[in-house]
């Protein structure tokens, strides 16, 4: 009697830990579904952060409560906390080129670190030359989000 | 409640738990995988703005070093098409904190490559065997994953303040002097060999596949393009795909672990666009 009363302690207190968690959409925007497949009625759309509720669970998909709808939403665009903000490191204060003399100093510390010869180092140090001007070019390319959306629905929609 | 048959239920809730998230965790993976890693269940750990700075900040150093190596391809109409692909698909990850950033590299090799904090790069010829925007998108959408899943952070391992992938990396940038500096150097060499050499785990590259290929799915693209692109590539050996077949795992083993995917999700079924001609227009 005792170990029936355990066991079914021990299955309701599971049922409770799995059911009823919050968790937030981790995209930017993403389409609940009535079915947890794909191609099926689409219930409601949402944004970032929205709070829902997970009721259940189906493979890749999650069934959650979003006021008073119901529906499917991929896993991998949950989860338990909150998203933050956009973080960015290009505002940062220190210029590229003091970086980039910090690092080069670092490798050639590191190299020592790891004894080798100066002539090694000096090898090493080349091929591990980085390009910031290149990544200053690539992260130049503000491409907005919405404009991403947009060229995609434009593409979806001929 | 009697406190004796309180802790037990306890712990065999917890354990009912744990066990139930794995079975799901098992499911998820299309197959019966028993290698799916444990963070990949839910994590207590909160990422921190500092921990996704720490990540940027690396994943900027390895992009300089890719970068050195492979200079920008200069047609930026292209670079711009490839970025707007790219944001599109990223937009529908579970990665909204980051802002993405996309190139092509000029080279013959046919790869692609991702960083820590949203760098990717596509080969000029990667783009050179594709056909249609959704191949395109499937294979950023693979690079977006290894991103999503924090790959190269977790196989670094570095200790942090908790068992977080990136709080490590955020502990060795706040840390002051050269000690912290020559471990940063020396993460961020490990991370090129990883990339450049040894490969990453093969379940980290059958998770990319995946998830890459649900990604393509949930963007709106034919879920079946990433297939469809690796199958081509496949009778392409030689030295074009001698790095992608260093550092990846047989095309065989890839291309069924989509297939079981693309049937266990029933997208075999599903009739997505694939956009050929548009991406004619910008890369042909």
């Amino acid at each position: 009697m005792k170990r029936l009363l355990t066991l079914c302690c021990g299955l309701t207190l599971s049922a409770f830990a799995w059911a009823e968690q919050t968790v937030y959409l981790q995209s930017l925007q993403a389409t609940l579904l009535a079915q947890p497949r794909f191609g099926s009625q689409p219930v409601a759309r949402l944004g970032k952060g929205t709070e829902l509720t997970q009721l259940d669970a189906r493979g890749n998909w999650r069934l959650v409560r979003y006021g008073e709808q119901q529906g499917w939403l991929p896993r991998l665009v949950l989860s338990r906390q909150p998203p933050l903000n956009k973080v960015s490191v290009l505002d940062q204060q220190e210029s590229l080129q003091q970086k980039a003399r910090r690092r080069s100093s670092t490798i050639v510390t590191a190299g020592a670190a790891r004894g080798l010869a100066s002539e090694d180092r000096a090898r090493r140090s080349a091929t591990q030359f980085a390009n910031y001007d290149a990544l200053r070019q690539m992260e130049a390319q503000q491409l907005s989000e919405d404009a991403a959306l947009r060229f995609l629905a434009e593409g979806l929609t001929q | 409640m009697n406190a004796p048959h309180f802790t037990p239920a306890l712990l065999l809730a917890a354990l009912l738990t744990g066990c139930a998230q794995q079975a799901t965790q098992q499911d998820d993976a299309g197959t019966h995988d028993f290698r799916y890693r444990a963070p990949q269940v839910a994590t207590l750990s909160e990422t921190t703005t500092a921990d996704v700075t720490a990540e940027l900040e690396f994943g900027r150093e390895i992009a300089a070093r890719i970068l050195a190596r492979y200079p920008l391809h200069d047609d930026p109409r292209l670079s711009r098409y490839v970025s707007l692909v790219g944001k599109a698909v990223a937009a529908h990850s579970g990665r909204s904190d980051i802002a993405f950033n996309f190139a092509v590299i000029r080279s013959d090799t046919i790869n692609a490559y991702a960083t820590p904090g949203g760098y990717v790069f596509i080969t000029t010829g990667a783009l050179a065997a594709m056909q249609s925007e959704a191949e395109l998108a499937g294979v950023l959408a693979h690079e977006i994953a290894h991103i999503t899943q924090k790959h190269i952070v977790r196989e670094l391992a570095i200790k942090g303040s908790d068992d977080s992938a990136l709080s490590g990396l955020s502990r060795l940038l706040g840390a002051p002097g050269d000690p912290a500096r020559v471990a940063f150097a020396q993460a961020v060499d490990r991370a090129m060999d990883l990339l450049f050499s040894e490969g990453l785990k093969k379940q980290d590259e059958l998770e990319a596949d995946r998830i890459g290929t649900l990604l393509l799915a949930h963007t709106g693209y034919d879920a079946q393009a990433l297939h469809r692109y690796l199958s081509r590539i496949q009778h392409r050996a030689g030295e074009h795909t001698a790095t992608l077949s260093r550092t990846h795992p047989p095309f065989a083993e890839r291309l069924h672990t989509i297939t079981q995917l693309l049937t266990h999700e029933g997208l075999d079924n599903v009739r997505n666009p694939t956009l050929k001609e548009r991406f004619v227009t910008y890369v042909r």
